[in-house]
């Protein structure tokens, strides 16, 4: 990894844009940038962090605060809030094998009480929306933060490293995360991972379970279809029985006349009928009986009233005429007196005489009846109307004689019925006994219908079964595959088990041997530390003596507790590699001229590819600086303006002024 | 002529009323028509010429023989001549009572007369 420009805008007490070239070359991995305290030396490493980080970033001027608050202050006090600040880190990586230009910009902008934060990502120049919207994930595969904080760090406040509890937790992270140990780890904790993935053995005993409840199912189904079949079979014959009663019933019926009596309604009704016939006919002989016909009884007696009737009809007109009669038949005998001889004249007169005596005569019969003239229309038309009323009453004498015998044929017919009581109970015998059937047949239906569900759901289960059993073996010679890939994965874990330790063991040894020559290397006095040893439990740091004695850390002053730090961060580096940049603030603080030469001629040129060193003027002075001169590729200086608060990045360092580049 | 009102013993109350049941005929006058034609029919004459009307049974000469009261008139009339008695008012009703209760009592008596079509099949003789 090399770190190519860093450019800070209006953070912290950075003013503007300012903006720095980090790249270097082989054998000149040295960029020195100085400041004075105050002038920003530790911002900047903060805003190295930060922008890579982000809220997780290690920053010095954090401290306690909120990360939103962090950023609001990161924010120069002259800008303008709503424009924000910004982070961009130019750096290339090479993943994957190929070498990639990453830029990395972090900005945020304060609105009133909100803050947005914006990471974008250019890859090769290109923004890429996946890589800015995960960065923080990403970044984790690029730089690891536990890492990252190894080789970013402030060369004060690493002194702590040299406790034994600090430096066991530092290798630990380190060997883990930094020499790969952590990736077997990995691998085996995967490896766990997908041999616990192989659950066949539950679904083994699923698919078993399965089958036993499928077989218990199957069995009671089983038990249930014989028993409705059986309860079928039952029902049957109940239905035999009861179609036998039926017929029986029916049977007993006919014999006791049922049909007769079936068919007493129906003769009812023509009786009924015929009855009523019979009553309009005699309402019709009422009616005539109320008339003339009692006459007819006396016909005797009628022709005597007619005869008398006519004798003194016959009085009546002689008595009329008898007078006229004289007086005509003397004007009569007077006109003949001259006309007729005298014999004939005697005769005749003698034959009026008698005519009137005779008219006289019946004129003086006796008066019985008096008749009206009304009474004698009456009588005269007596006699038809008695016929015609004898001849409609001999007609509806027949009629109802006849309708009378029709009754009376119904009513014979009725006799012969068999009496209701008596059918009664054969009647009901015939009732129960046809419910009784409807009864058997419909439970013969159900239980049929039962038993053929019962069977569609054995058959159904059988099939589920057969499936089941198929799936099993299936699940079988799945499992003989999973067991390989269990014992697989036991063999492997074990392998990398041994790996790792293995691995472990190497790295532990090849840090031993770099931790103590490069404390050799930086250290003064050259016996007082004869080995240093890393037990690979604990990754407890112990040092030997020249005696051979351990000897404790705590007795060590705090420039060699410092020195040990660097000793141990510059092993890891160069048994991880040399691959990553270190940035040293305050790299020589509390050392003295002796140590500070060694760091300077054996520590810093040799430390990594790429060494940023943030150095106040008293750290590299002028003669360090000499000394230094020729691994330097970039120089800086921070420049604070003590009237505007604000700083900004000068080429060159305090003895370089004007160069910017010094070769 | 003065025959006005034509009044029933209670005995021919009583068979009246069972002959009314029996036949069906709803009006007294039509049986009392009946039984006045069964008794005039009968040349011989009544023996029981002493009946006490005391029935609450009475009705008009006019209801009694409907349209045909000139005949009924005449047929007492002509029965006073041929029996001898006086052709005064008293002598026809009495003629008319007597013969009434007789044709009643025959009618009643009569077990071959029990329905209409027995009765008006009397006239068919």
């Amino acid at each position: 990894m090399l770190l190519r420009n860093i450019t800070l805008e209006d953070f912290g007490a950075y003013r503007g844009k300012q903006s720095l070239d980090l790249t270097t070359r082989p054998g000149k991995p040295i960029v020195l940038i100085g400041g004075l305290n105050g002038c920003g030396k530790t911002t900047l490493l903060d805003a190295l962090q930060l922008v890579l980080y982000g809220p997780r970033a290690r920053c010095s001027g954090r401290g306690n605060r909120p990360y939103e608050a962090y950023l609001r202050d990161c924010i120069n006090r002259k800008a303008d809030p709503s424009r924000g600040a910004a982070l961009t880190l130019e750096f290339s990586i090479t993943v994957e094998g190929k070498e990639r230009i990453y830029k990395l910009t972090r900005n945020w902008v304060a609105n009133g009480k909100t803050l947005h934060e914006y990471v974008n990502v250019k890859v090769d120049g290109v923004w890429d929306r996946v890589i800015s919207e995960g960065w923080a994930n990403h970044v984790e595969d690029l730089l690891p933060l536990e890492i990252g904080s190894l080789f970013f760090f402030d060369g004060e406040k690493i002194e702590s490293l040299a406790d034994p509890e600090r430096a066991s937790a530092v290798i630990q992270s380190a060997v883990h995360s930094l020499l790969g140990v952590n990736t077997v780890q990995q691998l085996r904790t995967d490896l766990l991972a997908l041999q616990r993935r192989q659950k066949l053995a539950d679904e083994e005993q699923e698919a078993i379970d399965q089958i036993r409840e499928l077989e218990e199912r199957h069995e009671a189904v089983q038990a249930e279809v014989e028993r409705a079949q059986v309860q079928a079979a039952s029902l049957r014959s109940a239905l035999g029985t009861a179609k036998k009663n039926m017929v029986r019933a029916d049977d007993a019926f006919a014999r006791d006349g049922g049909e007769l009596f079936e068919r007493r309604k129906e003769l009812e009704a023509r009786r009924k009928d015929a009855a009523k016939h019979l009553t309009a006919t005699q309402e019709a002989l009422l009616s005539i009986a109320a008339g003339v016909l009692p006459l007819r009884l006396l016909t005797d007696q009628l022709v005597a009233v007619h005869k008398q009737a006519a004798v003194e009809q016959e009085g009546n007109e002689a008595a009329q005429i008898l007078s006229v009669l004289v007086a005509r038949d003397q004007e009569l005998l007077a006109r003949l007196e001259t006309l007729l001889p005298k014999d004939d004249l005697g005769a005749f007169r003698e034959h009026l005489d008698s005519d009137r005596q005779q008219r006289e005569h019946s004129s003086k019969a006796e008066r019985v009846l008096n008749l009206t003239p009304d009474g004698q229309t009456q009588l005269a038309g007596l006699d038809q109307v008695l016929t015609h009323e004898q001849k409609r009453a001999d007609e509806l004498l027949a009629l109802a004689a006849d309708q009378a015998a029709t009754v009376e044929a119904l009513d014979r017919q009725l006799a012969g019925v068999p009496d209701e009581k008596l059918i009664a109970s054969r009647l009901e015998d015939r009732e129960s006994a046809r419910q009784a059937l409807h009864r058997a047949e419909a439970l013969l239906a159900g239980a049929v219908e039962a038993h053929s569900a019962a069977k569609s759901r054995r058959d159904a289960l059988k099939t589920q079964l057969e499936r089941a059993h198929d799936a099993r073996v299936k699940s079988l010679v799945r499992a003989e595959e999973i067991e390989r890939i269990v014992a697989y994965c036991d063999r492997q874990r074990e392998v990398m088990d041994r790996f790792g330790d293995a691995l472990l063991k190497r790295h532990i040894n090849r840090l031993e041997v770099a931790v103590l020559e490069s404390f050799s290397r930086l250290m003064r006095k050259r016996g007082l530390v004869r080995d240093l040893n890393i037990d690979t439990d604990r990754f407890r740091l112990t040092l030997v003596d020249s005696e051979g004695e351990p000897l404790d850390p705590g007795r060590l002053s705090a420039g060699e507790r410092q020195l040990l730090a660097v000793s141990l961060l510059w092993g890891l580096a160069r048994v991880a590699g040399n691959w990553l940049p270190s940035v040293i603030d305050t790299p020589l603080g509390r050392l003295d001229s002796r140590h500070r030469e060694h760091l300077v001629d054996r520590y810093f040129p040799h430390a990594s590819h790429q060494v940023l060193l943030l150095s106040t003027d008293e750290e590299i002075d002028e003669h360090l600086l000499k000394r230094l001169k020729p691994s330097i590729a970039h120089t800086y200086t921070l420049v604070h303006d003590d009237t505007t608060f604000t700083t900004s990045v000068e080429p060159g360092y305090w003895w370089t002024s004007g160069a910017t580049h010094v070769a | 002529m003065s025959l006005d009102t034509v009044r029933l013993s209670q005995p021919a109350r009583d068979q009246l009323v069972r002959l009314k049941r029996t036949t069906g005929i709803k009006h007294w006058n039509v049986l009392c028509r009946w039984a006045l034609a069964m008794s005039l029919r009968d040349p011989s004459t009544p023996l029981v010429k002493d009946i006490t009307t005391d029935s609450n049974v009475e009705m008009s000469w006019k209801t009694f023989a409907g349209s045909y009261g000139d005949i009924y008139l005449a047929l007492l009339k002509q029965r006073c001549a041929t029996d001898g008695d006086p052709l005064t008012d008293e002598s026809i009703n009495q003629t008319l009572t007597v013969h009434l209760h007789r044709g009643i009592g025959y009618l009643a008596g009569n077990k071959e007369i029990r329905t209409i079509r027995e009765l008006v099949g009397t006239t068919s003789d």
